[in-house]
């Protein structure tokens, strides 16, 4: 155990200049973090801030890469010539050295700068423990392990920057290559989780064989063996199946599977217009309407199957969509990709559409009423919010804070319980109920560099009779209500609409 | 006597190139074992392989009872390993260097530190970067000196230095040594000569003799004949003598396997009557210069 401290002490000693820029660049981060906080700017000084800030936070990154490079380089782990050797170093006690270091450094650094601002805005540290150390996890699997192993099966920062880049190339290469797969989109969550799984556990072993048999041939074959196996997993996964299997058909005649139908375009379709590359854009326009009051749907992934008179067929596989929808009637455009070369073939033809929606269902918890405070107020438990100008409307909106993630929300507000002085109360659009909401909360929260998690509640436009002012349908004193959505159910519903020519779906604006 | 280093039939090959070749070799106990051969001969290898280093592509070596691939952790406590090509914490003092290293050491002498510091005149507060090739060559050595290993291996610790450097790293070596084994390689014969009391010579990745020096000097000889007149033929000639040159009536050769009573009377066997006979005593050097030219003549 002395030999962990001493080592420490010496890559201390040594880093000590490299220790101090990171934990000021952390600190800077964190000074400039409310910039996030406020709604994006669009141009201008604040805009350039922004930049600026990102620059900074990939400085904080790049100085962990740095530390854990040179400190793993320290006692080099490849090569035949370095001191230690052959000197009495415990391999287990100098691989906890070098955990106890990169912990110090970069792990509790971001710890503390984690807890400090939810501290800061207002949250207490204690309730997001778990999340907390979710963020930890997150950092430790995406960077330090990734940065850590290859340092120990390289010799020099240059080597480490050739098989680093030589991985980004891949991974980049890689994930274009899945995003080809038909279906990948939005069937990728178990494939992916298992290939990260593989590559940290793969970090891991390496990690180990490298402190305790410095086998650096085996090492970097057992690396390159790896990358092979996530390809493997993440391009011969068969996602089409896998998006059928997490959402199952719902029964027939239940009420959802009545209330979904593709729109027709009415009238004779126009003068097609020229098709140009390789895909051209579909936009189906898709009514729903029957779900049950406290319900929330999200359309994860919709598939457009085309069938063609004398048997053609095409279907575009499963497309992410993560349209949310409430209850009462509703109509979303669902876009798709469409081989311009099918498209050509059937474009003169009445054509059969069939559209597969898989959508997860939430059921909202116990709501509770909140009046909108003239300063900051406490929305739930994981939120803190603000009534103020959105993004591109005038007070319809709140800006919110939430720790570490986006808290899943469902919010509701009637205009006509607003205290906003407005012009004429009759207009139809202040009559609508307005939903805003996230139904499932996000996983990750930033991997530990952004515990505060800006997010706005959108209660939508509102203008006046005429449609030349924006109105203000949230002020101090507004009440709305909000709940939390929990996972019901999952299931694949499927419309139809035939002999529809293609051409009346080109244009968005129907 | 035990020994410290046991080799058997150690083989290395990198690649396709065998640097090593079914090694085997023994270094007492107690020794200071001088490991000598052509550049390429597989000296370095076998060090590091019986250093734990490197591993082997067959056989195996002990060190001080150790299998030599368990070799680690505090099986160093024992060992003091010091080469030209290693490198050091150059960011490091020399001061600190040597406090960092005392850490790992429970024997560590504080004492024979101060004093090895002050016989290789230290710099403690220069960074190893600064210090010259030599000075450096003296901090590994110190700092493997410090906590009395029973063994201490040196790979070419001379290559490079001038020769004052070179007498008072071997003045310190055998100071602080102790009754330490020291396996060393070196290419500098002439310095190898005046303290190693064994000797092995490697070349092609094998072992061609090891002996101790004193023996070794002992059975080699120049000799030199002045015959009289030139001799029309000779008899078959032993297989110990090398490099045969017949001039008119002057024969040279070098006797490998000397003995007093026993040459004279090959020499007969071979001449008959030699008018004047000269037996000179050969340098380390010129011994090992006329076993590798018989060697490359047998190969060839």
């Amino acid at each position: 155990m002395n030999q962990v401290l001493h080592i420490f002490r010496k890559d201390v000693r040594r880093h000590w200049l490299e220790i101090i820029v990171s934990l000021l660049l952390l600190v800077g981060f964190g000074w400039k973090m409310p910039i996030l906080w406020s709604p994006d700017p669009n141009f201008g000084d604040a805009q350039i801030s922004r930049w600026l800030f990102a620059l900074l936070g990939f400085c904080v990154c790049f100085s962990w890469w740095f530390l854990i490079v040179r400190v793993i380089h320290g006692e080099s782990l490849v090569g035949d010539r370095q001191f230690w050797l052959t000197r009495p170093y415990q391999r287990r006690w100098l691989m906890a050295a070098k955990v106890l270091f990169i912990i110090a450094f970069v792990n509790v650094p971001v710890l503390i700068f984690d807890v400090a601002l939810l501290a800061q805005v207002g949250f207490s540290p204690w309730q997001h423990v778990p999340a907390i150390l979710q963020g930890q996890l997150l950092l430790t699997v995406f960077l330090v392990l990734p940065v850590a192993t290859i340092s120990a099966v390289t010799e020099s920062p240059a080597q480490f920057l050739l098989i680093f880049f030589g991985v980004v190339a891949y991974k980049t290469g890689e994930s274009w290559g899945v995003s080809e797969i038909p279906s990948s989109s939005v069937g990728g969550d178990i494939p992916s989780t298992a290939a990260v799984i593989v590559a940290a556990a793969t970090c891991l072993g390496l990690l180990v064989l490298q402190y305790f048999r410095r086998d650096t041939a085996v090492s970097r074959w057992t690396l390159l063996g790896s990358v092979c196996v996530t390809a493997i997993i993440l391009t011969a996964t068969p996602y089409g199946r896998l998006v059928e299997h997490a959402y199952p058909d719902l029964p027939a005649g239940s009420l959802l599977t009545a209330g979904v139908k593709i729109e027709k375009n009415s009238g004779d379709h126009p003068a097609d217009s020229p098709v140009t590359g390789k895909t051209l854009n579909l936009y189906v326009p898709i009514d729903t309407n029957g779900l049950v009051q406290g319900s929330i749907v999200v359309i994860e992934a919709a598939r457009l199957t085309i069938h063609a008179p004398g048997g053609a067929a095409w279907n575009s596989g499963w497309v992410s969509s993560g349209r949310v929808l409430w209850p009462g009637p509703a109509r979303f455009t669902q876009a798709f990709d469409v081989s311009s070369k099918f498209y050509s073939s059937v474009a003169g033809s009445a054509v059969d559409l069939r559209i597969s929606l898989a959508v997860s269902e939430y059921r909202e918890g116990t709501s509770r009423e909140i009046t909108v405070a003239a300063g900051s107020f406490k929305v739930t438990d994981g939120g803190i919010c603000a009534a103020g100008q959105g993004r591109y409307w005038a007070s319809t909106t709140l800006q919110c804070k939430s720790a570490m993630n986006e808290p899943a929300f469902a919010a509701h507000l009637d205009p006509k319980s607003s205290t906003c002085n407005l012009p004429d109360p009759t207009w139809p659009s202040l009559q609508l109920p307005r939903n805003d909401g996230n139904p499932s909360a996000e996983f990750g929260g930033g991997a530990g560099l952004f515990p505060v998690h800006p997010f706005e509640i959108n209660f939508g436009a509102a203008t006046n009779p005429k449609g030349d002012k924006a109105l203000s349908i949230v002020c101090p004193g507004t009440k709305f209500s909000i709940a939390t959505p929990a996972p019901y159910s999952r299931y694949r519903i499927a419309t139809e609409i035939q002999a529809v020519h293609l051409a009346t779906y080109r244009n968005y604006d129907f | 006597m035990p020994n410290a280093i046991v080799i058997e039939d150690l083989t290395k090959l990198f690649r396709d190139v065998a640097a090593l070749n079914g090694l085997n070799m023994t270094v007492p106990e107690g020794s200071i074992f001088g490991l000598v051969g052509p550049n390429g001969a597989g000296k370095t290898t076998a060090i590091k392989i019986v250093m734990n280093i490197l591993r082997a592509t067959s056989g195996r070596a002990q060190v001080l009872g150790w299998d030599s691939r368990d070799l680690a952790g505090t099986a160093f406590c024992s060992i003091g390993y010091v080469s030209e090509n290693q490198k050091l914490p150059e960011w490091m003092h020399v001061a600190d260097f040597l406090a960092h290293v005392r850490n790992f050491y429970p024997t560590w002498d504080r004492e024979l530190e101060n004093d090895l510091v002050k016989r290789f005149d230290l710099p403690a507060k220069r960074k190893l970067k600064m210090l010259s090739r030599g000075m450096r060559m003296k901090v590994a050595l110190a700092s493997s000196l410090a906590y009395r290993p029973r063994l201490i291996v040196m790979d070419e610790p001379f290559s490079g230095l001038d020769p004052l450097v070179r007498d008072e790293l071997i003045e310190c070596l055998l100071h602080g040594a102790g009754e330490a084994t020291v396996l060393i390689s070196s290419h500098d014969l002439a310095e190898i000569e005046t303290f190693a009391t064994h000797i092995g010579y490697l070349e092609a990745g094998q072992l061609r003799f090891s002996e101790e020096l004193r023996s070794l000097a002992s059975r080699f000889r120049q000799i030199e004949l002045d015959l009289g007149a030139s001799p029309l033929q000779h008899g078959a000639l032993p297989e110990s003598w090398m490099h045969l040159d017949v001039s008119n009536s002057t024969v040279r050769f070098i006797e490998s396997r000397y003995d007093q009573g026993r040459t004279p009377s090959d020499i007969l066997q071979v001449f008959g009557d030699v008018k004047n006979a000269t037996y000179a005593s050969m340098s380390l050097r010129s011994i090992f210069l006329a076993i590798a030219k018989a060697t490359r003549e047998t190969n060839a």
